[in-house]
């Protein structure tokens, strides 16, 4: 219903990180990965230490403080006027 | 370039031609992505000959020996020695 609509999907985004399509009024409980382009590979040592041969790819977990996660929780986001109490 | 170094290449190249293919599945009629797995796997088979001739057989049914029976000199690829060091940036 929404996502075989083109007018859904922002293209601005680099074609070489497609992470950043950005994907509008879908709907809940689906997933959706946008299509990888070919924009060349690493060189054969620097794939081999970061996991992928990808550039676009290439996303190390970037551990934080716990109490950095939970000052940034937002309550309720996105749950609208259900929220209130 | 030594032993390691060998390995580490040969390894990193082998890394890149399974990373190629996995995007090959969803991409077949990518051209210039099946030019770079081709490239890749030819210079892998290349890397891999010379190792051979230098270090020994890398498996026990698909490499050539020379007499006597070269498999049974140790290390073998599962231990620990037989294993390079790669360092973060990809120094061997």
């Amino acid at each position: 219903m929404y996502i075989n609509n083109p007018e859904n999907i922002d293209t601005s985004a680099s074609p070489c990180i497609p992470q950043e399509t950005v994907l509008r009024d879908v709907q809940l409980a689906a997933s959706y990965v946008p299509f990888q382009f070919f924009c060349g590979v690493m060189p054969p040592l620097e794939s081999l230490s970061k996991g992928t041969a990808f550039y676009e790819l290439y996303s190390p977990y970037q551990k934080r403080e716990f109490s950095n996660l939970e000052s940034e929780k937002e309550p309720c986001q996105g749950r609208g006027n259900q929220c209130d109490e | 370039m030594n032993r390691n170094q060998l390995l580490a290449q040969l390894t990193a190249l082998d890394f890149m031609a399974v990373d190629l293919q996995l995007f090959l599945d969803s991409h077949p009629c990518d051209s210039e992505a099946i030019s770079r797995y081709n490239d890749i796997v030819s210079k892998a088979n290349i890397l891999r000959s010379e190792y051979e001739n230098i270090c020994g057989p890398l498996t026990s049914y698909r490499s050539t020996s020379n007499c006597p029976w070269q498999w049974i000199d140790d290390p073998w690829p599962w231990q620990g020695s037989f294993n390079f060091k790669l360092t973060r940036d990809g120094g061997v």
